[in-house]
């Protein structure tokens, strides 16, 4: 990150809004929200300098419940709203959020395009493979056999998008898996995330308690990676195209440049541009 | 929070002020859930707790006064939020949530404490250190009996407790 | 002056006088940059001037034709009617009947041994035949285009001396070989066209030499950007747009900006509300198609009261239509297309210079009111080049972004008189908000009750309709009972068509708006004081901005309406014929 204003005395809870969450009792975006802070809180973030962006969708609805500058954008769009902040604000820690459509079905272009332009900004999106706000429909994220849904009767018969490979294969400069049934461990790899000059991912398994309750059990699942963030992309497609979805911890750390154009004039007063029309 | 050979009086007080401020905020946290969701019953109990957690997080301030507590990373404790620790875990709760199950919850997070406090009177190098965890230890437990005598006073839920006769929701 | 002079010498009171000429040639043969340096050296004789391209579909090769118009007067509409048409080859040039309108009077130019395609003689005009390509040869280096550009400029008395000193200007970069080559070439065309027997007098008198440029639209709409305060732009590529954006380019990192090239339309737009919202005005440039994309994103930037500049440069609709030419067919999606309520801004130009001025109005507006807004350009204003006078230098004192240091009780969305409320931009401490597309409560947060809702929509509404737009809203021109209704890029031939009515005593008013939302229908009633009989000039099939005018306004006697879609541009003869034919009904 390159510009971090400190400011030492705030605690985790001190980034919360007050406003009360809508999301369900026993939700895990609850845990992310709590994470977020405490990540913030661990980087002493001045709240006024941080902005998280949003789409549409119950995690979407993150930003409102932090003390920070927000925006909740339309579905899918989080990322390019994100971008033109943090392209013409350099200045400021830019995060995006949000769940699992938005980010890979509607959003799907934008992610892998976020991934390749590598925009120093860190990206959270709390996937429980299912859409909430719309009762419970099939995601890009969800088995093909799950047959919960109405729309999909006998389950989606498509296979599941796997969004660490995509953003590997994109360009994404630092790939990382959190849980919300560990706040305090996604902290840490949301602490590394916006650290990390570039495009970070995060994938924060945070389980839905009305339509995918059988998610409960993924704490018991869930189980840190035995192994070191890689710089190398080729070990690293090796290690995500073998994960099972329940490993923890930053898988990929990429050493390429942000992408961030110098925004500093070079003529002093704006007639100088009307000599290119003068005859 | 694991049980450390090498904890100091203040990393244990550190680490203490920590849980219960985070229990505290926890406990508010479920009572306005519930709020939301329309449980006024919960939402009472999880106010009750937050205010007893939290005149328990003033005790540990008072006996901090004076000290220099060491900033710990969230990451250095590691208590599971799947489960209810000494922290009561987000997945814990729900929106139908009956008495009953808001002290069973608190009970499950006394007990917690109260064993992982033992452990560290057990394995405490100084005196300091090991009177100050078996008091916790002890208030922990006696917290723990207090909540269940409470909880016997509401009856068991029903076996489709959380049976919502309509669906969920559509938001967006 | 002889008799194949002035295409409008017969109404020198009115239209201005001009000289059409159109040149002719298949990809390769260089008559787009011919045509340019005719025009700069028409500008640089002190003359004012116009080039339009047309072209076919090839992305390479394939027949192009440059269609100048020169005057001593500003002007901003071909005639249709061409003085002389000159082609260095005819391949598939009968593509360009419709176009080129040739008579009796007008003189034919080829390369010596062609055909003229059947379509084209028999429209009439004197034929008259050089040897391009033999000259061409004749010369190291030489070109067929630099013979033509010779024999166009010694036909319509145009110094060479002009052309000598745009080419070694032009050609700088090419060496001295280049330039000698090239005015070879010129001296060669003139000698030979000197030759052609009954040479009408072309010349035109130069006006008082003042600054003249050389602008397009689409580059005038860009540099109004600029001047409005833009510093961030993104954008996704799209034919007839796309000049505005690789003009911004370079110019907007001059002035400490940037433009985003973005992944598609629906980036482009949501880039923009990240940019703005954090506190850099911002704007993109695109076509139909593009608006389209767009318009769900335009609705979140009037919602979040997030302000946004989209130009439109308009093509032929709909779906992927006729991305070369242009048409007025975006008026409805502009107006009309965002769901729900979404009171917002939407500007049209009326001129190639008022691209300049427009899109600098649009982002004052937007950055004023908070809110989004759209300037519809189209091809034809947006792709020629036109010789102006210099641009007025207007500045507009934006007051949209009031807060830049803590306030207490911040409410984003405050519900005040005035409609406009306090923004704070990221990094002012205390005023943190979160910008929302759900209907929301004054400090931002989502609600769905009525009172808010309510409250919201009024708001919103409210400081677009209380705010002053001044003269900028339309341009009113002459008096008389029967008025001409009209906006954009039609405007050019209307005008002309007034004057050449003019010229015969006849009266008629012409009033272009430039603001077309919000409405006004106190100042065009006004505007309208006295008129019995209202003409609606657009250039789109479904009568687009008739049907406008007779939802929002109320208009006073008989109405009449002509609309006419593209490819082919509305003539002044057009729109007086409608208008004579009319009166004699």
């Amino acid at each position: 990150m390159d510009t971090v204003t400190q400011c030492p005395s705030l605690k985790p809870k001190d980034y919360k809004s007050g406003t009360k969450p809508v999301w369900c009792p026993g939700c895990g975006d609850y845990s992310v929200l709590l994470a977020i802070t405490k990540a913030m809180a661990e980087m002493s973030l001045s709240p006024e300098n941080v902005a998280l962006v949003s789409g549409i969708g119950c995690s979407s609805r993150l930003p409102a419940y932090l003390n920070v500058y927000g925006f909740h954008a339309v579905h899918g769009r989080a990322l390019p709203v994100a971008t033109g902040l943090k392209v013409s604000r350099p200045d400021l820690t830019v995060l995006a959020a949000g769940g699992d459509g938005d980010g890979f079905s509607i959003g799907g272009n934008h992610f892998m395009h976020a991934c390749r332009r590598n925009v120093d900004m860190t990206y959270i999106v709390m996937d429980n493979q299912v859409y909430g706000m719309t009762k419970g429909q099939a995601s890009p994220t969800t088995d093909p056999d799950w047959d919960k849904s109405k729309l999909t009767p006998g389950g989606t018969k498509i296979n599941p998008y796997y969004p660490l490979v995509i953003a590997l294969a994109s360009g994404a400069n630092f790939i990382a898996r959190a849980s919300s049934t560990d706040p305090n461990g996604a902290a840490k790899v949301l602490v590394d995330a916006m650290r990390h000059p570039g495009f970070s991912f995060v994938h924060m398994l945070s389980p839905c308690v009305t339509f995918r309750p059988e998610q409960k059990d993924w704490k018991k699942m869930v189980r840190s990676a035995p192994v070191e963030p890689t710089t190398d992309p080729a070990i690293a497609a090796k290690r995500l195209m073998t994960d099972d979805n329940f490993f923890l911890g930053t898988l990929y750390k990429g050493d390429r440049p942000a992408y961030q154009p110098e925004l500093k004039a070079t003529v002093d007063n704006i007639s100088e541009l009307d000599k290119g029309f003068i005859l | 929070m694991n049980a450390s050979n090498s904890l100091s009086k203040a990393d244990l007080l550190a680490r203490t002020l920590t849980m219960l401020s985070e229990t505290v905020e926890r406990y508010d946290l479920f009572a306005d859930q519930m709020d939301v969701v329309n449980n006024p019953e919960a939402a009472t109990l999880f106010r009750w707790l937050s205010e007893k957690q939290g005149s328990r997080t003033q005790v540990v301030k008072k006996l901090s006064e004076g000290l220099t507590l060491p900033h710990i990373s969230p990451w250095d404790y590691d208590w599971d939020d799947a489960i209810n620790t000494e922290v009561p875990g987000h997945s814990s709760a729900h929106y139908m949530m009956t008495p009953y199950h808001t002290l069973s919850l608190a009970i499950d997070v006394e007990q917690s404490a109260a064993r992982l406090f033992s452990e560290i009177e057990q394995t405490a190098q100084t005196d300091e250190t090991k009177k100050l965890a078996h008091g916790f230890a002890r208030e922990a437990s006696e917290f723990r009996d207090y909540l269940e005598h409470k909880r016997s006073e509401h009856p068991l839920p029903e076996k489709d407790w959380d049976e919502d006769y309509d669906p969920p929701q559509l938001l967006e | 002056m002889n008799d194949i002079a002035f295409s409008s010498s017969s109404n020198s009171k009115g239209a201005p006088q001009s000289l059409s000429i159109a040149l002719l040639g298949s990809g390769g043969s260089g008559v787009m940059t011919a045509g340019g340096q005719l025009l700069d050296a028409a500008g640089q004789a002190g003359w004012y001037g116009m080039m339009t391209r047309s072209s076919g579909p090839q992305i390479r090769g394939g027949e192009a034709a440059a269609l100048l118009r020169l005057s001593p007067q500003p002007v901003e509409t071909h005639k249709g009617r061409f003085d002389i048409l000159l082609a260095i080859d005819w391949l598939n040039a009968d593509r360009f009947v419709g176009e080129i309108i040739l008579d009796q009077k007008s003189i034919v130019i080829g390369d010596s041994g062609g055909t003229v395609p059947e379509a084209i003689s028999k429209m009439g005009g004197r034929y008259v035949e050089l040897p391009l390509t033999q000259l061409a040869k004749s010369i190291n280096g030489g070109r067929p285009n630099m013979v033509a550009l010779g024999a166009l400029a010694q036909l319509i008395g145009l110094p060479l001396r002009a052309l000598e000193t745009v080419l070694s200007k032009s050609l700088a970069k090419k060496g001295q070989d280049a330039i000698d080559a090239s005015i070879a070439g010129i001296n060669a065309g003139a000698e030979q066209a000197s030759a052609i027997p009954d040479i009408p007098d072309f010349a035109v008198t130069p006006t008082e030499n003042q600054e003249r440029w050389s602008i397009t639209g689409n580059e005038a709409a860009g540099l109004g950007a600029i001047r409005g305060g833009i510093r961030f732009v993104a954008a996704y590529p799209i034919t007839p747009g796309t000049e505005i954006l690789e003009w911004l380019a370079p110019n907007l990192k001059k002035v400490g900006g940037v433009l985003v090239q973005a992944e598609d339309e629906l980036a482009s737009i949501n880039q923009l509300i990240g940019g703005s919202f954090g506190g850099t005005p911002s704007l993109t440039a695109t076509s139909g198609p593009g608006l389209a994309l767009m318009t769900e994103s335009i609705g979140l930037a009037v919602a979040s009261e997030t302000p946004v500049v989209v130009v439109d440069v308009m093509r032929g609709g709909p779906s992927t239509g006729i991305p070369t030419k242009s048409e007025q067919s975006d008026l409805n999606i502009a107006l009309y297309g965002l769901h729900g309520d979404a009171p917002h801004i939407v500007v049209a130009p009326m001129s190639i210079g008022d691209c300049l001025f427009t899109t600098q109005w649009a982002t004052h507006l937007a950055e004023t009111l908070q809110t989004a807004a759209i300037v519809l350009s189209d091809q034809s204003l947006g792709q020629t080049r036109a010789l102006i006078d210099k641009p007025a230098d207007i500045a507009f004192v934006s007051g949209g972004r009031t807060l830049t240091s803590k306030s207490e009780n911040f409410q984003r969305y405050v519900v005040n008189d005035c409609g406009v409320s306090p923004m704070s931009i990221p990094g002012t401490p205390g005023c943190q908000y979160t910008a929302d597309g759900l209907e929301h409560t004054p400090t931002g947060t989502p609600s769905s009750r009525a009172e808010d809702h309510i409250q919201q929509l009024n708001k919103r509404k409210r400081k677009l309709d209380q705010f002053d737009y001044g003269d900028h809203w339309a341009k009113i021109l002459g008096e008389g009972e029967t008025a001409v209704l009209t906006w954009g890029s039609s405007t050019g031939p209307v005008r002309e068509a007034i004057a050449m009515l003019e010229a015969e005593g006849k009266h008629v008013r012409l009033i272009s708006m430039r603001l077309l939302l919000p409405i006004q229908p106190e100042r065009l009633a006004a505007a309208l004081q006295g008129v019995e009989k209202i003409l609606v000039v657009e250039q789109c099939h479904g009568a687009q901005f008739y049907h406008y005018l007779r939802a929002h306004y109320d208009l006073p006697g008989t109405l009449r309406s002509m609309a006419v879609p593209g490819p082919l541009m509305i003539r002044p003869d057009d729109v007086y014929s409608e208008l004579t034919a009319w009166e004699n009904a």
